[in-house]
């Protein structure tokens, strides 16, 4: 049990270290150079980055679709806890330029390297994930868009934080966007599109 | 000449009667069903959610082209049209908005296309107003480190029921503020691309 602890402790000490020299220096200025090291990266075994995302995961599987496993890499140091957003920018609410939120996740904690699929719908997580009231619903709300229109552009955006956040589950998205601003110290993004099927 | 321009006014009716037909009624709320498709940013140089070619970016250096975006399916009421293209993959100064390479407003309601490399200067002679971005005023190609993930570089596309009474000293919160209220509908196009 003894050696079990020390070996894990070995793993995760070896795991930091990568993370120590993969930070990305270049990320965030939109600056020409070339940064040295990758930047944060997500992904989803269950879609293709650009492409369409599967039936199974949208509302055409009615509206209590499973969420798409999620999984990220080069987190930054100094990661304390992620924030999770899915939005849907080829609307605009009530002639806002505001888009619709299909899905927001906070107090990820910092260790986690991914989110399993078909998370809870639970406004609390035992590990500390907050999840917020989206457009309609707590928990993740799969892609509707129409067939009739063209293919909607669902952005997963993860941001790497600084510290964590002092919300609870009744945090609006403009709260939370507040609550993030000078602690993001990463961010990665993920999209998948879709029109339901005709 | 005479003929010329009534002819043109022909099709411009026969355009706008179009747009009325496939207005969006669906839109904007996420749930209800749309009556007729919604706005459509495309593209003949990009492919909706592949990568950008080369050409179209700062791989290209000194030599990089803007795309020519088309659109169709305008609701009615439309006054103007602004266009943002924006990198979300990024938080820079560690804040929630990420990196402008491209903002232009009062592009004209009769426009259904900005043509390749546009010229950038502040006020375009159909009065067009473009703002500086992160670097410039007018277009910024995608320029993502080659050891980096694919960034995913969005062009949204706002059709607004008035006209934004800025300058081309803008920022890009103010025309954001400015178009509060006045959006009729969107269109996107995602492009990914690194190095």
């Amino acid at each position: 049990m003894k050696k079990k602890l020390i070996a894990s402790g070995a793993v995760l000490l070896a795991v930091t270290l990568g993370v120590a020299l993969a930070q990305d220096k270049g990320k965030g200025g939109g600056a020409p150079k070339a940064p040295p090291t990758p930047g944060m990266a997500l992904s989803s075994p269950d879609f293709q980055d650009g492409g369409i995302i599967p039936d199974k995961f949208t509302q055409a599987a009615g509206p209590t679709a499973p969420s798409p496993k999620l999984e990220w890499t080069n987190v930054p140091m100094g990661t304390m806890s992620f924030v999770l957003i899915m939005h849907d920018p080829d609307n605009a609410l009530n002639k806002t330029p505001d888009d619709v939120l299909h899905w927001m996740v906070f107090n990820i904690p910092g260790t986690a390297r991914g989110l399993a699929g078909g998370l809870p719908t639970d406004a609390k997580l035992p590990d500390g994930t907050i999840q917020a009231k989206g457009i309609r619903s707590v928990g993740y709300m799969g892609p509707g868009n129409a067939a009739i229109n063209p293919y909607h552009h669902y952005t997963l955006e993860l941001y790497a934080l600084d510290t964590v956040l002092t919300l609870g589950p009744d945090a609006t998205r403009a709260d939370v966007m507040m609550a993030i601003t000078g602690h993001a110290i990463g961010k990665a993004v993920l999209v998948g599109r879709f029109k339901r099927p005709q | 000449m005479l003929k010329k321009v009534m002819a043109g006014s022909g099709i411009l009716l026969a355009v706008a009667f179009g747009a009325l037909l496939a207005q969006d009624k669906g839109k904007g709320g996420g749930g209800g069903a749309p009556k007729g498709p919604g706005l459509t940013l495309t593209s003949p140089d990009l492919v909706d959610g592949g990568v950008i070619p080369d050409k179209f970016t700062m791989k290209a250096g000194a030599a990089v082209v803007q795309p020519k975006l088309e659109w169709t399916n305008v609701p009615p009421g439309v006054v103007s049209f602004a266009l943002l293209f924006h990198d979300p993959d990024g938080a820079p100064g560690k804040k929630v908005e990420d990196v402008t390479h491209w903002m232009v407003f009062n592009i004209p309601a009769t426009a259904t296309s900005l043509q390749a490399n546009v010229s950038t200067d502040p006020k375009l002679a159909d009065g067009t107003i473009q703002i500086k971005g992160t670097r410039q005023v007018g277009y910024m190609g995608p320029g993502a480190g080659a050891a980096g993930p694919y960034h995913h570089y969005t062009f949204e596309l706002f059709a607004l029921d008035t006209k934004l009474d800025l300058g081309p000293d803008a920022a890009r919160a103010d025309v954001m503020k400015a178009m509060d209220g006045h959006v009729v509908a969107k269109g996107v196009l995602e492009g990914r691309f690194h190095q």
